[in-house]
């Protein structure tokens, strides 16, 4: 009996989105549930773990798909991610030993704790929630969407889009329930030795199909010259573009809620910073799904969607079984970042709107069950407004890395300033995204310069002068900040 | 004192490290953006690139090994 091409490559996918929920669900069930636990795995991650887990989270759909599209579509201003992937980490070393120290002194969970803690506001804090919720929904959206297309490629269209996305994301709301940060640390490394073994394979296409990648370069400056510097294909990404959006991905990396989580986990400051420095030998990794794009546009240039670039090569180069675990690895790419986004959404909305913000008299433990009942209205959320309102989606995405960015003055100053206060981070942090509002929508990206760094700008300047106006939190709050946590001693 | 102050030099020169890529990988991009000359069967901008894939974590792995004293400065 012959199998068709489509069921086979469905089964492989499937089948390692069951195993990684199994090790998921694994994973958590052995461990005592516990606000702690299910956020922040105890702070017991060990280097290992924690390696593969933010791997996995970076190395996202967008990695899989849109990277590949970039390239397709606009070219040479694709290599702004593959920079960000090694400068991001640079930020990564620099950063996360403070927050796993100050995290692991005062018992924070999330990243809003942060700023409830340094700043004596939980209303800070809920803003600092609300933001970061608002800015997280359309990258999970983005997940979503990202599996059903990889998903419906892959199994030739036996299945469709939308049952692909809400089967695969119904059985990623049930491991985050049940194992917590740590289920979807295990399934990430899982998924990251998968994405390593994909990212060999797709490097092998240009040799074996034009003969060395010199070929397929030297084709692609007759065939389409523009896509091998900026300004790029479109010819709007020039170098004020690159700049600026690198700096903003270089600042704004390690202000995503999920990534400063990680650092809370990991079990020590060593192997965090352990983390960051070996995970920027990961980056390499995009270098062959931006190839793949390039080679796309030579072999495809019809292509109706660019992030179709891998799938489409894979079906047209690959055996239908390689077929299925490219698909897999796409699958679960976008999957364990997902989960991460909807663990992470779902601890802020439990943790700082409701227990520091609504309900304070709510337990450590009422609020641990909150986070995972949320968890699956998260993901409903989000799956909801994939389907029927992709538009808005699309507007916030713009703005995502932009609004993530306007948390660096407060964390930054935070750790290194004396006079910095409630008053100006929140009054910078208004202003910053404001101004990222208007330079998205309005006046787009002026001189090229992109519109997070327009908001960081404002929003530097507001914190400052706002906070030389007014007081700063108690002195035992400095102290246990700049002195005690921020300054190793 | 003296271990304190080891301590604060390890932290500086692995600051200084960690920097290299970003600070160079922003500023360079003026410099870098041309087709010519191929090397490794890639275009300039794209060969920088993936130069930078690989010294930036060598950097970056230089700093952690400083930063913990596996290296001595």
């Amino acid at each position: 009996m012959e199998i068709a091409p489509g069921t086979l490559a469905l089964g492989i996918i499937f089948g390692w989105i069951i195993i990684s929920t199994v090790i998921a669900i694994l994973a958590g069930i052995l461990k005592k549930f516990s606000l702690e636990e299910w956020f922040v795995a105890s702070r017991g991650l060990s280097f290992v773990v924690i390696y593969f887990a933010l791997a996995a989270e970076i190395y996202s759909g967008f990695t899989f798909l849109g990277l590949a599209g970039w390239a397709y579509k606009f070219g040479a201003p694709v290599l702004y991610a593959l920079a960000y992937f090694v400068t991001a980490y640079s930020t990564g070393f620099m950063l996360t030993p403070y927050y796993n120290r100050i995290a692991r002194k005062l018992g924070l969970v999330t990243q809003p704790d942060y700023f409830v803690a340094r700043y004596e506001s939980r209303l800070l804090g809920v803003l600092v929630a609300i933001i970061g919720v608002v800015f997280f929904i359309p990258y999970i959206q983005l997940q979503i969407g990202a599996t059903g297309i990889i998903i419906e490629l892959a199994s030739y269209g036996a299945i469709e889009r939308t049952t692909a996305m809400i089967i695969a994301f119904i059985l990623v709301a049930i491991f985050i329930f049940i194992g917590g940060i740590r289920g979807v640390a295990w399934t990430n490394v899982l998924q990251g030795i998968l994405m390593w073994c994909i990212a060999i394979a797709l490097l092998s296409v240009p040799f074996i199909t034009f003969g060395g990648l010199e070929q397929m370069f030297k084709r692609l400056e007759v065939v389409s010259p523009q896509h091998l510097t900026l300004p790029g294909a479109a010819g709007v990404h020039g170098i004020p573009w690159y700049m600026s959006t690198l700096l903003l991905c270089t600042l704004g990396f390690w202000m995503f809620p999920h990534l400063v989580m990680r650092a809370y986990a990991a079990k020590d400051e060593r192997a965090i910073m352990r983390s960051c420095a070996w995970m920027s030998w990961y980056s390499i990794l995009g270098f062959p799904i931006v190839i793949i794009g390039l080679f796309a546009v030579l072999m495809y240039p019809e292509l109706v969607n660019p992030d179709w670039a891998v799938m489409w090569t894979a079906r047209d180069l690959f055996p239908v079984w390689a077929v299925g675990l490219v698909g897999a690895g796409g699958a679960a790419a976008a999957i364990s970042t997902g989960a991460g986004l909807i663990q992470a959404s779902a601890g802020i909305i439990a943790r700082n709107i409701i227990q520091r913000g609504i309900w304070p008299k709510a337990t450590d433990i009422q609020t641990a069950w909150i986070a995972r009942f949320l968890v699956f209205l998260i993901t409903i959320v989000a799956l909801l407004l994939q389907l029927y309102a992709p538009a808005l989606l699309v507007a916030l995405l713009l703005m995502s890395y932009s609004g993530m960015v306007q948390f660096f003055p407060g964390v930054v100053l935070g750790l290194k300033t004396k006079w910095v206060t409630k008053p100006g981070v929140t009054a910078g942090l208004i202003a910053g995204v404001l101004v990222v509002i208007l330079t998205t929508f309005v006046w787009k990206n002026p001189l090229q310069i992109h519109s997070g760094i327009w908001g960081l700008m404002v929003n530097f300047i507001v914190t400052v002068l706002a906070s030389k106006m007014t007081k700063p939190p108690s002195e035992a709050t400095v102290k246990a900040f700049i002195e005690e946590v921020a300054v190793r001693t | 004192m003296a271990g304190r102050e080891a301590e604060r030099r390890r932290e500086r020169y692995a600051l200084y490290l960690a920097l290299i890529a970003p600070v160079i990988m922003i500023l360079s991009a003026s410099v870098v953006n041309t087709t010519e000359p191929y090397i490794a069967g890639m275009p300039f901008m794209f060969f920088w690139h993936v130069l930078w894939l690989i010294i930036g974590p060598m950097f970056l792995t230089i700093a952690y090994l400083i930063r913990i004293g596996k290296i001595k400065v």
